[in-house]
């Protein structure tokens, strides 16, 4: 018992100072101004916050190097473990938790909506994510899963005087509602199938199936999948994402884009890989890693064509978000046990490595477009990026930085994203899936020009006009939180950019946890023709 | 006395399911689509209730009562967000909602 609670500390640490925060809010006097809305008395619980998800990933790390080994970090029954693949993801959304808490103290005060509980609320996500990535049961996943949206519905709406806020965070619940829904019907049909919400049990029914089993096992597969392609905002279910985006408080939509996403690809792996290792994958009728190449491709398009005509920074993000999600849903295909890859060393990184990169670039981005918010506006419109680069210099390069890195281009971490990707997925059924690459390379093309285009609005126009501050003169939010925020961001992108080897080992190793148990029933099988052969 | 077939509750799950799902894609009154949503889960309730059941597995059980639990917690933040959007724009029909579309 007790090491079970171990295995679970860097989720321990987020939830209680979720908890402290909400219990000891109340007793603040509203100082300042009057209005608790206005008050600057609850600056400090974005740090105290961040503070507890940046321990909580060293916690995570101490785990990673000085933990048990894979095969005792099942924990409670099987219902959730702090394996490789785990910790990888719970150190993620902490950094991602990190971001949000430390660009938000100065920014809910412009926007008037400074209350403590918004800082309970964006820890109870990172509680409700790093337990969906650990989880190893379709109960705890759907439990996480439900903290996790439910806390984010609430801050999408957050700001409950703007009724593009109320009204993203209302199209966010009802589509995420479904989506929910969805996802426990087809956690029905595969508890059907094993008499059991964990993985492992699932993967023990499948060994000796029954008649009709593999009927409950398309429906529930297909079901599930079709959950977490809504919450990774793939076409056609991606309608959801601009608005909610949008209408967010920035920090959040930088919390969503980055953590949400990251979190619901990993479950995505653990579920539809690791509940279909071994013979799983031949009872089901549905091709999966085609359906998912396909709406890779669907997705991937979809979402730059869009973001070529969007003039906002902050919806432009949103719809290059959904083509992310095309191009992670392509490295899908790579990680899935079945496929074989041929002579390939890092099996499985793509999507870890993948989600890494794109996550820093986009708290990067979205740290650095908090910084344009004033006055209750989000100033996030191509005129108020003209001439960013020389108004605040560090706003301007790190949001330049983060557009490079997204599109891809060499120094950045975003660039070798793209190349293991790639080359991963390219190794698959010995390039089965070449058409795809193509479609991808061409997409990349096409998001550098929307990508760059800000990027030659910060630097190389001349300045704009902005109507914000009183004598016309520019004004931006300036913090130390936020500052370091967009700092270590910008670092990261560039020192792993710089030394990308040991990220992309680290990414190996994480997904190696999901694969390793198929790897090892895929060799014993191999083992197993061999010898009938002999004889 | 004859025992109903677990595919009978199955079907009738699945149809709720069904009404459910059409209710969220066609009905625009928030209020119903919050009634739509439950539709599905208690549908998803009935299924895990039917499979644990018919083969004696106490784990159905557990899941239903939890997702009983979480359909509450959704239903009190979608009653809230609907608060919310009627203070602001005294409507409660998504038709109203489209300030973000472009």
């Amino acid at each position: 018992m007790l090491h079970d609670l171990a295995l679970l500390t860097p989720l321990f640490v987020v939830l209680l100072a979720a908890l402290f925060t909400l219990v000891a809010d109340p007793f603040l006097p509203a100082h300042g101004t009057s209005l608790p809305a206005l008050s600057t008395s609850r600056r400090f619980w974005g740090p105290f916050n961040a503070a507890a998800c940046l321990g909580a990933l060293a916690v995570a790390a101490l785990l990673w190097k000085t933990g048990p080994h894979e095969m005792r970090t099942v924990a409670f029954a099987l219902h959730i473990s702090a394996s490789k693949l785990s910790l990888f993801f719970v150190a993620l959304v902490c950094l991602c938790g990190a971001v949000a808490h430390l660009t938000s103290p100065r920014y809910l005060e412009e926007q008037g909506m400074a209350y403590g509980e918004y800082y309970a609320l964006v820890s109870f996500a990172v509680f409700g994510m790093g337990a969906m990535v650990s989880a190893e049961s379709l109960l705890t996943m759907f439990l996480s899963l439900e903290i996790m949206s439910l806390s984010v519905y609430v801050l999408v709406a957050f700001k409950r005087s703007s009724a593009a806020s109320v009204e993203a965070g209302m199209k966010y619940f009802i589509v995420g509602s479904v989506a929910s829904a969805v996802f426990l019907y087809g956690a029905a049909f595969l508890f059907g199938l094993s008499g059991g919400t964990t993985f492992v049990e699932i993967q023990r029914a499948l060994q000796n199936p029954r008649p009709g089993d593999d009927l409950w096992l398309s429906l529930g597969v297909t079901l599930v999948a079709a959950a977490f392609l809504v919450k990774v905002a793939a076409v056609p279910f991606h309608m959801w994402a601009p608005d909610a985006y949008e209408g967010a408080p920035t920090p959040i939509t930088g919390f969503m884009s980055a953590g949400v996403k990251a979190v619901a690809f990993a479950a995505f792996l653990k579920v539809v890989y690791g509940a279909l290792q071994g013979p799983g994958a031949a009872l089901l009728h549905v091709p999966l890693p085609k359906v998912l190449a396909t709406t890779a491709v669907i997705t991937m398009t979809v979402g730059n064509l869009f973001a070529l005509t969007q003039l906002s920074a902050k919806r432009m993000l949103a719809y290059s978000a959904v083509a992310h999600a095309g191009y992670l849903l392509l490295g899908m295909v790579a990680a899935s046990p079945d496929a074989t890859l041929s002579g390939f060393l890092t099996p499985g990184a793509a999507v870890p490595f993948y989600l890494l990169g794109y996550a820093l670039a986009s708290l990067a981005a979205f740290a650095a477009l908090t910084a344009l918010g004033h006055a209750g506006e989000e100033l996030t419109g191509p005129t108020q990026l003209l001439g960013l680069g020389r108004r605040h210099p560090l706003a301007g390069a790190v949001l330049a930085l983060s557009m490079i890195s997204l599109a891809g281009v060499p120094p950045t971490l975003g660039f070798f994203g793209k190349l293991v990707l790639i080359r991963e997925v390219l190794a698959v059924d010995g390039g089965a899936y070449l058409p795809h690459i193509v479609i991808l390379v061409l997409n990349s093309v096409v998001s550098a020009y929307y990508y760059l285009r800000i990027t030659v609005h910060i630097y190389m126009r001349p300045e704009g006009k902005r109507t914000d501050g009183k004598n016309g003169e520019h004004v931006y939010i300036r913090e130390t939180g936020l500052t370091w925020a967009m700092g270590a961001t910008a670092a990261a992108i560039l020192v792993l950019g710089a030394l990308p080897e040991r990220a992309i080992g680290v990414a190996t190793r994480s997904a190696a946890s999901v694969r390793t148990r198929a790897a090892t029933l895929h060799v014993a099988n191999q083992a197993q023709a061999r010898l009938a052969h002999r004889k | 006395m004859t025992v109903i077939p677990l595919g009978h509750f199955l079907l009738l799950a699945a149809m709720l399911f069904g009404i459910g799902l059409a209710g969220v894609l066609t009905r625009r009154n928030v209020l119903v689509l919050l009634m739509s949503i439950e539709l599905m889960l208690n549908a998803v309730n009935l299924t895990l209730l039917a499979f644990a059941r018919y083969r004696g597995w106490t784990d159905g059980h557990v899941f239903a009562f939890f997702v009983i639990a979480v359909a509450a917690a959704e239903a009190a933040v979608g009653l809230a967000m609907v608060l919310a959007v009627f203070r602001l724009k005294r409507t409660v029909f998504v038709d109203d909602l489209r300030l973000l579309k472009r």
